[in-house]
């Protein structure tokens, strides 16, 4: 008996050993989650690779955005151009025109949407040299009733599939749009809707699905307790430096009167074509101003915004829906503006220039009725 | 060392070995983190509240379509030894896309709701039936959601999506012509 327990122990020791050094040499075994880094900030490093969708039916929409964007990035920039099909991309060379930056097309081979931003997240390589992880939804909302949006599905595959070995794509097991995270260097915030889209449907209860999440970001998780039923990046924006920078409906209210004078528009609801007219609600405000206080919760230092949202809930006029691009000791941010706005216009650049920012202007007056702008547009796979 | 002790641990060793690689190898399957097939969704959504489970279901297990009034079966269960009663809103809401080219759906419009009072004995279970009283439109994506009574919307959570299906009305194939 002696005998066999010095042998066993023998045994499960060296099988111990081998064991560990066989997952050791693996490395990812396929079935479990791959390793990746943290969420991609949307305030740090300097824009190196981008992913832009072309759908020749939402030319109007998007070539002016496309045109000003893309006009004002360098030559060090990549942009990846996601088309349903040759024709399509050659559509958007022509619409386009030429630009400073490298773009190459991503042909899909099936229908898409024109809104890059929701259908993944990137997580940076786990390590220097590594691939870039492309977190995409389980579905998306409305994919039943709406083929485009089926086809969106699947662009996380579609980019690994034409980027690989640098890119990797990974479906999550939850429900979300991209447009559903706020990532800066520290902390991810989450809108509220995203818990309510996965809360007896894929995980069992809040504490899952934030342990989840911070395993997945690899960042401080915030679930926002209440805010705008909107995608974050129509709402709030984080700047650097633990600054939040949240719209308020209030800031712009003056402002609309003012332009509506100036303009001699006879009412408020047929203010910018928005449906329903502008809400300046007490309940709508309250909406903006929690975002504000749970940010403020969380350490941040709050700057406020005007931002015109609509009675429709979708649409808004925003000025956080940006990109921004840190180059070397330059801050520059691709911000929104709108015709016909030009006040609100100029009280936002204002706000921007004060925290330090260099202004791009992006021309947004075509895209807003469709309920996004330029970060729903753009979505970013690498910064340096 | 005999040969039969160099067996022993050679087949401890392997057995070992071969069980730390099947059990790690496989890794966490939930949620958050799938390869490319996601694992499955929660087969019944659960809304547990003062010692109550409540689930609601098709009556039937019927497959609504558009222009259908709905009925649901609320199936309520007692998890506890002593009477329990709970009050809860049941809401049927729909989306649909603007257009084409929107970003997102549009807000959902509360298409019915129903409050409704359960009491049950200790371990009971009832299955109350509702019936929607308006009719499902078309290309619409519904959902049925049951929150406790009296809850806010806001902050979370609210309660559950109990349901959710979509009222697609399939486009009739084109008419093929044939220059033969």
């Amino acid at each position: 008996m002696i005998m066999f327990r010095w042998q066993a122990i023998v045994g499960v020791m060296i099988g111990l050993v081998a064991g560990g050094a066989i997952l050791a040499l693996t490395g990812d075994p396929g079935r479990g989650p791959l390793s990746s880094g943290p969420i991609l900030s949307e305030c740090d490093g300097h824009l190196r690779e981008l992913v832009l969708h072309y759908e020749p039916s939402a030319k109007e929409i998007v070539a002016p955005v496309y045109r000003d964007f893309l006009g004002g990035l360098g030559s060090d920039v990549g942009v990846h151009i996601v088309c349903p099909d040759r024709p399509a991309f050659e559509d958007f060379v022509a619409t386009i025109g030429p630009v400073k930056c490298q773009v190459s097309p991503i042909l899909a081979g099936h229908p898409i949407t024109t809104w890059s931003r929701d259908r993944w997240v990137a997580l940076t390589p786990a390590a220097a040299g590594g691939a870039t992880t492309l977190w995409s939804p389980r579905g998306e909302a409305g994919d039943e009733i709406w083929p485009a949006r089926a086809g969106d599905e699947r662009v996380g595959r579609d980019l690994a599939a034409a980027l690989a070995p640098a890119v990797l794509a990974r479906r999550s097991g939850l429900f979300f749009d991209g447009g559903d995270f706020l990532a800066d260097g520290d902390t991810v915030f989450v809108v509220p809707r995203v818990l309510q889209r996965n809360i007896q449907q894929t995980v069992c209860n809040r504490e899952e699905f934030l342990d989840i999440l911070s395993r997945e970001l690899k960042r401080r998780v915030i679930l926002l307790d209440e805010a705008p039923d909107h995608h974050a990046g129509m709402f709030m924006a984080s700047v650097g430096g633990k600054t939040m920078l949240v719209g308020d409906p209030s800031l712009a209210r003056e402002l609309i009167s003012a332009e509506m004078a100036q303009h001699d528009r006879a009412a408020t609801n047929e203010f910018m074509s928005l449906p329903g007219g502008p809400d300046f609600t007490a309940p709508t405000q309250h909406l903006f101003d929690a975002v504000a206080a749970q940010c403020a919760a969380a350490g941040y230092q709050i700057v406020r915004i005007p931002v015109v949202p609509a009675r429709d809930g979708r649409t808004y006029l925003t000025y956080v829906n940006v990109l921004m691009d840190q180059q070397g000791g330059r801050r520059v941010v691709y911000l929104p503006f709108y015709r016909g706005v030009e006040r609100l216009n100029a009280a936002a650049r204002s706000v921007w220039e004060s925290l330090g920012y260099e202004i791009r202007p992006v021309d947004c007056t075509t895209a807003y009725r469709h309920f996004g702008c330029l970060h729903c547009l753009v979505n970013v796979l690498r910064r340096s | 060392m005999k040969a039969k002790d160099i067996l022993t641990i050679t087949t401890v060793a392997l057995g070992t070995a071969t069980l730390m690689v099947a059990t790690f190898w496989a890794g966490p399957i939930e949620a958050g983190a799938d390869a490319d097939a996601p694992p499955g969704k929660i087969a019944k959504s659960r809304l547990s509240s003062h010692g109550v489970e409540m689930t609601l279901a098709a009556a039937g297990g019927r497959v609504f379509k558009a222009g259908d009034a709905p009925e649901f079966e609320l199936t309520a269960l007692s998890t506890t030894n002593q009477l329990a009663s709970v009050a809860v809103c049941v809401t049927m809401t729909s989306s649909s896309p603007a257009d084409a080219l929107s970003r997102v759906i549009r807000l959902p419009k509360v298409l019915w709701q129903q409050e409704q009072v359960v009491t049950l004995q200790p371990n009971e279970t009832k299955v109350l039936a509702l019936c929607a009283s308006t009719n499902l439109p078309a290309n619409s994506v519904i959902s049925v959601s049951v929150r406790e009574q009296g809850q806010k919307a806001a902050p979370l959570p609210p309660g559950i999506v109990a349901l959710s299906f979509s009222t697609i009305v399939p486009k009739p194939l084109p008419a093929v012509a044939s220059t033969r």
